[in-house]
């Protein structure tokens, strides 16, 4: 399966602030419909793989753990979520709905920015069983956020 | 607050203390910090009293404290209390059955920590289960695992951040949900076996320690029999409704599951398993306390919710088996006793942040298939509404003869 390997982003104060307290990694829109999965990210480690050790040496900086719904167990179309709301429908959104996570990362930007002027960031799809080894990475968007 | 010693009971680096609780007093329902407590207590002449200890506090942890508090001292005034940081004020004060003056009220039951239950509390627990176990209508033990998944409809709310298709609010439904969840079923087990409750597996860990399944879940048989809480049936789902999605009938869509989930389950299990620590996405340990103190030091309720299910995803993960699946995980016997220590550390953290509900919109959103006044938001809120709270464990203490006598 296939890291996700971000362009590199700046890690001047410009960039990403002097005095943030905190910084979060989100992920957005996540796929939690199938097996359950990790995603392991990485920092300035755009080789990193399943295989890598998770140490700060490798740049490790945490995981996200996703319980996942395992597969689709209803009719056609049970498992489509709408794309757009319409109005008056106050049901709950569909269960599957992609999630918005995120892990918090701060001591490990704090970290590399302390060296580098740039950081690259790989998010590694730890997932269980014969999984598909070209499926793209289970989320739609990635940002990371400083908080002050 | 008293430190009392309890060798051979108290979990190393622990400490058991004494409290009382001014505002969350089940047992007694006169306010101790206004004094009122006290007046009646001396009216009452009280020859019998006793207080039952119900917390267990780790070190060197701070807790909230009360100064004052012994009626034998002349210059006694009402107790003043100063609020900790840590997961104190369980104790409560039960002036016993020879009070008739005092109104009765209701006792919540104790939900209590897996490693320090009693023989006793173990065996009702597990007659509780091996009970609703026998059930096969909507008192047993299949309707409420299969509320959260398999079959078809599944309940659980899960991941309800929603945002990302723009009109959506942030859906914090994931532990109000859950905490419906616990209440229905705890009183299923209570309909079989009176004042039976949900015990709450802590496992955060030392990363130092290996993680494991406490022994009470571990063990296949107990005294010979087999062990209701080791694994758990799995008869509700029709074969025909795990086999569309999972052995489905034509290997073309077998091979699409397989591409969509990465995972080929096999055939429906009859009873859960459970592979600790073995699948590849699993975390090389569970939580730790610097984990959960993190969430609890989160600072409104949406941050709290997600830091917590984030930490609930990942014990799931860990333990793999039938708990790493949303449709089969409340199967397992161990998923009970993992979303009560969820439950709880929400608990912890309306402790430390009272009023801090989830957003006004949702208070009134419904908790379906569940039905009554604990069947929506803001139903769910108050545990002690709900009839339970948490302490590490309830030893009964009895006042000295010298004290009865008094």
């Amino acid at each position: 399966m296939q890291p996700f390997v971000s362009r590199p982003i700046g890690l001047t104060s410009t960039d990403i602030g002097v005095t943030y307290n905190r910084a979060d990694l989100i992920f957005d829109g996540v796929d939690h419909s199938g097996a359950s999965f990790a995603l392991r990210v990485f920092f300035n480690n755009p080789a990193a793989t399943d295989e890598t050790g998770r140490s700060a040496e490798n740049g490790y900086a945490g995981s996200v753990y996703v319980f996942g719904h395992g597969g689709c167990f209803g009719d056609e179309g049970h498992c489509d979520v709408p794309t757009e709301r319409r109005p008056f429908d106050a049901r709950p959104p569909h269960q599957l709905t992609p999630a918005k996570m995120w892990i918090t990362v701060t001591d490990a930007l704090r970290q590399v920015a302390q060296h580098e002027e740039r950081l690259t960031i790989t998010v590694v799809h730890v997932i269980a069983g014969n999984a598909d080894q070209n499926r793209l990475v289970p989320f739609q968007k990635i940002s990371l956020v400083t908080y002050a | 607050m008293v430190a009392v010693p309890r060798p051979g009971r108290t979990p190393p680096g622990h400490e058991v203390r004494l409290e009382y609780r001014p505002v969350r007093c089940n047992f007694f329902p006169i306010d101790v910090e206004s004094g009122k407590y006290i007046a009646l207590a001396r009216s009452g002449g009280m020859p019998k009293w006793r207080v039952r200890l119900i917390a267990v506090y780790k070190l060197p942890q701070a807790v909230g404290a009360y100064e004052n508090t012994s009626r034998r001292n002349p210059g006694w005034t009402a107790p003043r209390y100063s609020p900790g940081a840590g997961e104190g004020e369980v104790v409560s004060v039960n002036r016993g059955t020879d009070t008739p003056q005092v109104p009765t009220v209701p006792s919540v039951n104790l939900r209590k920590s897996v490693a320090t239950l009693t023989a006793g509390d173990l065996a009702s627990l597990r007659a509780a289960f091996v009970a609703v176990m026998g059930i096969s209508d909507e008192r047993g033990y299949q309707y409420f695992a299969g509320i959260h998944g398999l079959p078809l409809p599944g309940y659980c709310v899960h991941h309800d951040a929603a945002g990302v298709l723009g009109n959506l609010p942030v859906g914090p439904l994931f532990l109000p949900w859950h905490r419906a969840y616990l209440y229905f079923f705890e009183q299923a087990l209570q309909d079989q076996v009176a004042g039976v409750t949900l015990p709450w597996w802590d496992w955060t860990t030392d990363p130092a320690q290996p993680s494991v399944i406490p022994d009470a879940y571990a063990s296949q048989t107990v005294n010979g029999q087999a062990n209701p809480l080791y694994q758990g049936p799995i008869i509700a789902i029709p074969d025909a409704q795990w086999e569309t999605a999972v052995g489905s009938s034509t290997q073309g869509e077998r091979q699409q599951l397989l591409q969509d989930t990465g995972v080929d389950p096999g055939p429906l299990p009859a009873v859960t398993f459970r592979q600790p620590g073995v699948l590849a996405p699993s975390p090389d340990a569970l939580p730790t306390a610097t984990d959960v103190q993190n969430a609890l030091n989160a600072s409104n309720f949406v941050d709290f919710s997600q830091m917590v299910e984030q930490i609930h995803d990942s014990v799931h993960v860990w333990v793999g088996g039938t708990m790493s699946e949303i449709p089969v995980a409340a199967y397992d016997p161990l998923f009970y006793a993992h979303h009560t220590m969820i439950d709880r550390l929400w608990w912890l953290w309306q402790l430390k942040n009272p009023g801090a509900d989830p957003p006004a919109g949702y208070l009134t959103s419904a908790l379906p298939p569940f039905a009554g006044p604990a069947a929506v938001v803001g139903g769910t809120l108050d545990a002690n509404s709900l009839g339970y709270e948490y302490a590490l464990a309830e030893i009964p203490i009895e006042a000295s003869t010298q004290e009865a006598a008094s």
